[in-house]
């Protein structure tokens, strides 16, 4: 499967990322042979195997429907721009 | 060429628990912003979502009165894209395996329109825009997570409807369920039911389907009714003047009553959807479908036909009351104490007199002084003939800013209504004295005469004579008297 | 001359040193008996670390408060008091800075969260809390846990005590650090891919990648979800059953953690005669270097002596193991990393005009180039049209490699196999080669792909004088096994015992 530059653009926009021409180029030809290298799964006949499921070890324990107070969290610490005791983001449009 | 119109709807209901979706923090409405956050509904790094076990159950309790199939093992999935109100990045929602499927409503007159399925997703937080009500235009956005990851439970109805009115039906049906049930408190106008509906048309008698429209802002049920007429009318004109649908997100605008692009609905919304690997399926026991099962709260579809068929209530009778959960339930309060009452009585009070009472004294069903058995007590007073209804109308004005007991009102005013006969014939003889000229009109065939001798007989004995009664006797007087 | 547990020791300076790399037991013995104060051994652990770590690199941050010292003295009280006080109080201990702990800086080594300030503790942080552990500072990795040389930290490399020019591995390498240099007693690491047993390899030490669910992830910063495991290194294996019995068990903030606890088993009189041993020989292949292979069969060879049974078994699902790896740790990396995205707590860009501009320059900014990587790949597998090809098929290989391994656990107890392809490699060597990288956890990824535990343990030297590691791996929740083998076969062995000698010299 070769990985065109206009798929990498569109994965960059899902992932928002900005990077360089030149980070473009290289991660291409990286992530090419990387890709390249998926072949190996095709030798398995793969068909009628269920995906693995995470957590099918545990038991699916559902939390009681009781409020816990909240604590002091280090919001106003930790935000880039805190104002009105909200996260301040620029416009959207 | 005779168009089609073919909507569906996706539902979001917030769903009456204490705590939120995937951790403790409360849900409870108008606390200052980022109050109600922790670790989890923040997206800080580390934290892992614990799912409530009071909103899966609210889940079930949805679908099995929108009579779907509840699956025994389903599971939760990232839907993934960037926004400021989403903290992870991604909603924790279900994708190829949601809670319930296949169900469906029936609406209006037998229509009945397909559930496809009802899942459990977390909420977004809020933005407020800086320096305009909308997006556009602002200088920026405030974010408050208070709201982040409160459970919502989505319903997704089949492209089933075919009208405004149906969509309308079908939302007012929806609301009065999930009230009925409990979990929701249902409203439209504050967001905790909110709705999207999917418009496209097609010519009739076509079985594919045509480019659809996702419209949004939806918040009471007119804008709903009327957001279609106006956006089946939008796509009508292309159509006929050849053009082609683009299927994108609008928003509607009940100013200008106009739906507006919003997005194009394209790859630019690629979620890449996969199973949630912090939470293990959700697996259901039989037992615990069939406890569910068995104290779920009465369809409000059942509860209709019993109001209709054992009660004798009347169609509007049975709109109002569904649609009040408040009030059916100071309905059924006031019947359960008046078992010798007649519902149909009951019924016009509360929806009447009582309701009337109420918004003029700015008080609700819930705050009112007047306790059901306080209104079974007045009816029954009634209906013993001890006071008229128009006495009991302003009894009952007196009962909600004193917050007394009719019968104590009833003794203050001095007694009952009379209707001892011969006290009574003593009065109207009295007025009858007073009024020889009227005894004349009324003899003659004027009847509003008459009228003018009932309100002396009710002023002279303060609105306390059995009014039948009272205008019996002064017929038969007036009968009597030779001139 | 002064006893301390086995040790002989002559003067001062060699008590000190030796004391530096006294095992858990050893030192609880000499804090209760009073031959040693935990304030004390405090000063010296953190006199170490200030001597050796502008060298090696190991610490991003350390705790050096004034509650750290009470603390320590506290507890110096309570043993004088002769109170009866768990193992591991007044241990010294260095984190993983992936692992989220109170009022501390976590930044993951990454830009992204240089500044970040956790306003809680991971939950194996308040089991340790209860333990009154010393926890001394956080450790170097590789951003974001994606790497296997911890030369992806965003702010410097740590350096292999054995050899400075080498890698320490990764990406957990400066726990490993830490414990290889005597720098702390023992560590907390995180394992996706092989994080804590390959840098134990490569470093000559302990690591344990305990059984999935068995230790709580509520506080593990998410690199791959359904991989990521927290747990310990030490330089016996003993010290790693102490660490591992008090962060295990289930925790009501992790849906995923396991209805199972782990007690340390007891060590006395153990016996692995009948024990059934299975070497894949997928794992014995061209891939892995001659030396690594012979060290590896030379250490089968004790535990044989010691009566188990070894058969070659063949694991044909562990071929295709890095690619599903590849696929499956990337793409649950994109989503756990896309709340990274400057809003609201993380590295944000300057001035951003638009929400466009804060997302796009903050994450491109903020994140390496190798975390970029595999959060495009990540992306890309997961993208419509492309699930079903990589992701969806890389699940089910997954199931073939869970099926793989039950059917060796009908007849085998353990399997065992070089923890690495090669001992610790130099450092350049593979950065314009992310694949070449990627290879460096063949051995260890089949292990987070089933979620089973698995054990690297030392187990010689190459011709270079680095360090070579052997893993066992076990079956679901039958970690105290691996941990009974390990410890029979340090009771045959010394390597273990040695330490980096240019850890005291020139520094």
């Amino acid at each position: 499967m070769t990985l065109k530059e206009e798929q990498l653009d569109i994965v960059l926009s899902l992932a928002q990322l900005d990077i360089s021409q030149e980070e473009k180029t290289q991660y291409l030809t990286q992530l090419q042979s990387i890709l390249n290298q998926m072949t190996a799964l095709d030798q398995f006949d793969l068909g009628q195997i269920p995906p693995f499921e995470t957590g099918s070890l545990t038991s699916s324990e559902l939390r009681e429907d009781k409020v816990e107070p909240s604590k002091d969290l280090m919001l106003g610490v930790n935000a880039p721009h805190w104002e009105l005791h909200c996260f301040r983001v620029p416009k959207i449009i | 060429m005779v168009f089609e119109t073919v909507i569906g709807l996706e539902v979001h209901a917030q769903l009456k628990t204490q705590s939120k979706l995937f951790c403790a923090c409360s849900v409870a409405f108008g606390a200052s912003a980022n109050q109600q956050v922790c670790p989890v509904c923040l997206g800080l790094p580390g934290a892992l979502p614990v799912l409530n076990k009071q909103a899966v159950y609210f889940g079930i309790i949805a679908g099995l009165m929108l009579n779907c199939r509840i699956n025994r093992h389903s599971v939760f999935a990232r839907k993934n894209y960037f926004y400021p109100d989403l903290p992870k990045g991604y909603q924790i929602s279900q994708f190829e395996l949601p809670l319930c499927e296949k169900g469906y409503l029936d609406i209006l007159d037998q229509r009945r329109i397909g559930i496809t399925r009802i899942h459990l997703e977390e909420d977004a937080g809020k933005l407020n825009h800086i320096g305009s009500n909308s997006i556009a235009g602002a200088q920026g956005s405030l974010v408050d997570l208070n709201r982040a990851s409160t459970p919502l439970i989505e319903i997704v109805s089949e492209p089933d409807l075919r009208s405004g009115q149906e969509a309308r039906a079908y939302m007012e049906l929806l609301k009065t369920i999930v009230e009925h049930a409990g979990i929701c408190d249902g409203n439209l106008e504050e967001g905790s039911l909110r709705a999207d509906a999917n418009i496209s048309l097609r010519p009739m008698g076509s079985t594919t389907y045509g480019t659809r429209t996702e419209v949004k802002n939806l918040n009471s049920f007119r804008s709903l009714e009327m957001a279609i007429q106006v956006e089946v009318e939008r796509q009508k004109n292309i159509l006929l003047s050849g053009g082609t649908i683009v299927q994108e997100t609008r928003n509607f605008d009940e100013a200008t009553q106009s739906t507006t692009s919003l997005r194009s609905k394209t790859n630019a919304h690629d979620y890449r959807y996969f199973p949630e690997p912090d939470l293990p399926p959700l697996v259901l026991t039989e037992a615990l479908i069939q406890d569910i099962q068995n104290t779920l709260p009465e369809h409000p579809q059942k509860k209709k036909a019993r109001y209709l068929n054992d009660y004798h209530l009347s169609e509007s009778d049975c709109k109002v009351l569904l649609q009040d959960i408040q009030l059916d339930a100071y309905f059924r309060e006031t019947l359960e104490k008046g078992a010798h009452l007649a519902p149909k009585d009951i019924c016009n009070w509360v929806i009447g007199d009582l309701t009337a009472v109420l918004k003029e004294a700015h008080s609700t069903f819930s705050t009112t002084p007047i306790q059901p058995e306080m209104l079974c007590e007045l009816l029954t007073l009634i209906h013993q003939g001890t006071i008229s209804g128009k006495m009991a109308k302003d009894i009952l004005v007196t009962m909600q800013q004193s917050g007394q007991r009719p019968k104590a009102l009833v003794d203050k005013m001095g007694g009952g209504q009379i209707s001892d006969e011969s006290e009574l014939r003593g009065i109207v003889d009295a007025i009858l004295d007073q009024n020889l000229e009227v005894v004349v009109k009324v003899k003659s065939g004027k009847s509003n005469s008459a009228d003018f001798l009932i309100g002396q007989i009710m002023k002279a004995t303060k609105g306390k004579a059995k009014p039948d009664l009272a205008r019996a006797l002064l017929l038969e007087q007036i009968e009597k008297r030779v001139l | 001359m002064l006893l301390i547990g086995n040790y002989i020791v002559l003067g001062f300076r060699k008590l000190f040193k030796v004391m530096l790399f006294s095992s858990v037991s050893q030192l609880h013995h000499a804090f209760k008996s009073r031959q040693l104060k935990v304030v004390d051994f405090l000063k010296q652990t953190l006199a170490h670390i200030h001597k050796t770590d502008a060298e090696f690199n190991a610490f991003l941050s350390l705790s050096e408060t004034p509650g750290l010292m009470a603390s320590a003295e506290t507890l110096d009280i309570a043993y004088d008091r002769g109170e009866n006080l768990p193992l591991l109080a007044g241990i010294p201990i260095a984190i993983k800075d992936n692992i989220c702990i109170q009022s501390q800086k976590t930044t993951c080594a990454s830009k992204m969260l240089s500044e970040f300030i956790s306003p809680y503790d991971a939950t194996v942080i308040q089991k340790l809390r209860s333990h009154h552990v010393l926890m001394v500072g956080k450790t170097n990795m590789d951003e974001f846990a994606m790497g296997s040389s911890t030369e992806n930290s965003a702010f410097f490399p740590s350096k292999n005590p054995w050899n400075r020019e080498c890698v320490p591995g990764g990406s957990s390498g400066g726990s490993a650090v830490a414990v290889a240099s005597g720098q702390s007693v023992i560590s907390l690491g995180s394992d996706t891919g092989g994080s804590i047993r390959q840098p134990a390899a490569f470093c000559g030490i302990v690591g344990l990648k305990p059984t999935y669910g068995l230790v709580s992830r509520y506080g593990l910063v998410a690199f791959a979800s359904s991989l990521d495991q927290i747990g310990p290194f030490a330089r016996t294996v003993e010290d790693a059953a102490i660490l591992l019995e008090a962060i295990a068990g289930k925790d009501p903030h992790d849906a995923t953690s396991a209805s199972y606890s782990f007690i340390k088993p007891s060590f006395e009189n153990l016996s692995i005669k009948g024990l059934k041993i299975g070497l894949p020989q997928e794992l014995f292949s061209d891939a892995i270097s001659d030396d690594v292979k012979q060290t590896v069969l030379t250490a089968v060879e004790v535990l044989k002596s010691e009566g188990a049974l070894v058969e070659t078994v063949s694991m044909s699902s562990f071929q295709a193991a890095l690619s599903a790896y590849y696929i499956i740790a990337p793409a649950e990396a994109s989503s756990n990393l896309a709340r990274f995205d400057g809003v609201r707590y993380t590295y944000r860009s300057e001035n951003p005009e638009t929400l466009s501009d804060l997302f796009k320059k903050s994450r491109g900014q903020g994140f390496g180039s190798e975390v970029k990587r595999r959060i495009i790949l990540g992306t890309y597998v997961l993208s419509s049209g492309y699930y079903d090809a990589y992701y969806l098929k890389a699940q089910k290989l997954r199931t073939l490699i869970k099926e793989d391994f039950k059917r060796i656990f009908n007849t085998f107890d353990v399997i065992l196999s070089p923890t690495t392809p090669s001992t610790a490699f130099k450092f350049g060597a593979h950065l314009q080669n992310p694949l070449a990288m990627y290879m460096a956890d063949i051995a260890t990824i089949p292990a987070n792909m089933a979620g089973l535990p698995s054990l690297s343990i030392p187990c010689g030297f190459s011709s270079e004088k680095l360090p070579i590691g052997m893993q066992l791996t076990g079956k679901a929740f039958d970690d105290a096994l691996l941990l009974k083998i390990g410890h029979v076969f340090q009771s045959k062995t010394t390597h273990h015992q040695r330490y980096p000698e240019g850890v005291f010299h020139g520094v």
